[in-house]
């Protein structure tokens, strides 16, 4: 990695700030990925999270200006990609869905089961969850916020966000057996 | 059991997402310029504006204030209030160009129209074969001290009456006496001392005057003309006087003049074919040294040459289009240009994330070979015979070459190595348009030649944006050596 890269950030930020059209289609690209991630975590649908990626991008191109340059533009971007994944939900509930898992069956899972799991793996874990307990479930375990933030956020009690976050968890884990045994499956065939 | 698996999950998902990679950042990119199109800076927006406002006050100022301007300087100069376009409009039509010859003994009778409105003024000391006025309505001349006031009936408003008297004789000795009898009543009869054959003169003399009048502006008097008819030659003795309204044709202004001719009509067609020859295409062929300035660069010096076309808009305004190459070479130390340090390292990022090596540029050098077409706007601040003009406009640019040399060296952190410098050359041609991204101001000073014009031009351009296609501000400001070929006479 070059000496740079960091120097290179702030000296995008630093441009992105003054309105260089060049500087922000680099940071867009440098941070692209990572968006994407937060993203699809949170939507279903491929096509709507790079909407809310590009959205975030933008609110973030226009209120770079107040971005604390000693601190990481990632978590920063992530912030605003997730309030804008609330957004949108809040616009539209399309994606709503519910999988029955109860039927799955409930084994031992193993450590190596998650240890294998890619992006791709986690996200088809993830789309086994209803939208509001994946809205609940990122928010709270994965991007740190508080019953009560996640509460005002999506706009329900802290206690209904408590068991949305429970919900998530036990689907996940029989999600996650779900899948280890669709894998053995396809392995045996 | 199931805490242990939420934790793992967590930690696996913070992981995976956290290096997430995402292939479609083309699309990404596209998709987002394409619902959020790219707008102007703000910056070129406000030099554009700012251009455009400067073009249009100095346009509208041009058009709202003609050349009249010159002629109050004439008339200030020549101590003589002009005439209001108003006045002129609204009752006068008539320039009386009058030659009457007057002898000895026919000065005296001269008839001098009065009324009560307008008393007579006259004047009392004529000693040249010749004697012309300007007079306008109402304002008659005042008398300067050294001089005998001539009074006389002025014209109508704006008539101007030239008229040229032989006689070498105080027509009017005692002009006290007639300035003290402002109303004094000329006998008409007198007036018969004028001849049947000046008669005929006067008539043949005012229907030219009419014409040339046709030609001009309305309550525009030619500079020429002006100055003309209110001579303050050394010999002259002015006079003026005030006549009846009602009586334009005959009144009468006098005043002196050495030469035995009034506004020669070659003059007129002169001044016909200088407006004429104006309003044809110039063409100028230039050359001159400059220095490049930019942040963080060194000056040096280039050179450029062009060739451009100048269109008369007016009689004082000229656009000037055309096209130039000039070389323009940066040199860059430790602080370089954002966008060439930028692309450079980025361009470097996957080398040295292979490597492990670091990348440190000590200096740039570029050198852009642009053809520069500008637009500017020439208002001739003074005339003939060395004209002092300015110029504003815009310059777009096309490169024909654009080279970049980094001087960089490379450090592997890991194993404590640094590499020697080494130059990595970037060379593109003809890779960007940057459509108005540079104010162009001059002022320059006109030689004028019988066929060709020299001119003295310092410059200066002002970058309004980034240039090249490595992005670098820069602006120039030399001294061009013009050569104007002037149209044909034809």
């Amino acid at each position: 990695m070059l000496d740079t890269p960091g120097n290179s950030e702030k000296e995008l930020i630093r441009n992105c700030i003054k309105g260089d059209i060049l500087s922000q289609e680099r940071l867009y690209k440098h941070f692209y990925g990572y968006a994407m991630g937060v993203g699809l975590r949170y939507i279903f649908n491929r096509e709507d999270a790079l909407e809310v990626v590009n959205d975030g991008f933008i609110k973030a191109f226009h209120s770079i200006g107040s971005f604390n340059k000693d601190h990481a533009f990632k978590p920063w971007l992530r912030k605003i990609i997730v309030n804008t994944a609330i957004d949108r939900r809040r616009k539209d509930m399309k994606h709503l869905q519910e999988v029955d898992l109860e039927h799955a069956d409930h084994v031992h899972t193993q450590a190596h089961i998650v240890e294998r799991l890619s992006a791709q793996d986690i996200l088809k874990l993830l789309d086994f969850l209803p939208d509001i307990q994946r809205m609940v479930f990122n928010l709270y375990e994965i991007d740190g916020y508080t019953h009560e933030e996640v509460a005002e956020a999506l706009n329900i009690p802290a206690s209904s966000s408590r068991t949305y976050l429970s919900r998530a968890k036990d689907k996940l884990r029989k999600a996650l057996v779900l899948q280890d045994q669709n894998s053995y499956e396809r392995v045996g065939r | 059991m199931k805490e242990w698996v939420d934790k793992k999950l967590k930690e696996r998902i913070i992981e995976a997402f956290d290096s997430y990679e995402d292939s479609d950042v083309e699309k990404g990119w596209q998709q987002l310029r394409k619902t959020h199109p790219k707008k102007r800076s703000k910056r070129i927006l406000f030099w554009w504006t700012s251009a455009a406002a400067l073009l249009a006050m100095l346009g509208t100022f041009l058009i709202l204030n003609p050349a009249d301007q010159d002629i109050q300087k004439q008339i200030t100069k020549n101590k003589i209030k002009p005439v209001s376009e108003d006045t002129i409009n609204g009752r006068t039509d008539l320039i009386v160009k009058k030659r009457v010859e007057l002898n000895k003994d026919s000065s005296n009778g001269i008839a001098f129209p009065s009324s009560d409105k307008n008393p007579e003024q006259l004047g009392n000391h004529i000693n040249s074969n010749e004697l012309i006025a300007a007079i306008p309505a109402k304002e008659p001349l005042k008398a300067e001290s050294g001089y005998n006031s001539v009074r006389q009936a002025p014209p109508s408003p704006a008539t101007i009456v030239e008229v040229r008297v032989s006689s070498k004789v105080n027509a009017f000795e005692n002009s006290d006496k007639t300035t003290e009898q402002p109303g004094k009543q000329v006998d008409p009869a007198q007036a018969s001392s004028v001849t049947m054959v000046e008669k005929e003169r006067l008539q043949e003399a005012d229907s030219i005057n009419k014409a040339i009048m046709a030609q001009s502006i309305p309550g525009i008097i030619t500079d020429e003309k002006v100055s003309l008819q209110t001579h303050t030659d050394d010999s002259v003795k002015q006079e003026n006087a005030v006549a009846d309204d009602n009586k334009i044709s005959e009144s009468h202004t006098f005043s002196q003049r050495g030469d035995s001719q009034a506004l020669p009509e070659d003059e007129t067609v002169r001044q016909e074919k200088e407006a004429s020859n104006n309003k044809k295409l110039g063409l100028s062929f230039y050359a001159g040294p400059f220095f490049n300035y930019a942040q963080g660069s060194g000056n040096s010096m280039n050179l450029g040459a062009g060739v451009t076309s100048d269109i008369s808009l007016g009689k004082r305004l000229t656009l000037i289009t055309g096209l130039a190459i000039a070389k323009n070479t940066l040199i860059y130390g430790n602080k370089l240009p954002v966008a060439s340090n930028r692309d450079f390292l980025f361009s470097q990022q996957d080398r040295s994330t292979s490597t492990g090596s670091i990348s440190q540029i000590s200096k740039l050098e570029a050198q852009l070979l642009n053809l520069d077409i500008p637009v500017n706007l020439k208002y001739s601040i003074s005339r003939e015979p060395n004209k002092v003009f300015i110029t504003a406009g815009l310059s777009s640019f096309t490169y024909l070459n654009e080279t970049y040399r980094y001087s960089y060296t490379s450090q592997n952190k890991s194993l404590g190595i640094s590499s020697p410098s080494r130059d990595e050359v970037i060379n593109k041609n003809f890779g960007k348009f940057d459509l108005a991204q540079t104010l162009n101001m001059s002022f320059g000073l006109t030689n004028s030649g019988k066929f060709q014009d020299f001119v003295f031009e310092p410059f200066i351009k002002y970058p309004l944006g980034a240039l090249g296609s490595q992005n670098i501000r820069f602006g120039s400001a030399g001294i061009n050596l013009k050569l104007n070929i002037k149209p044909s006479k034809n």
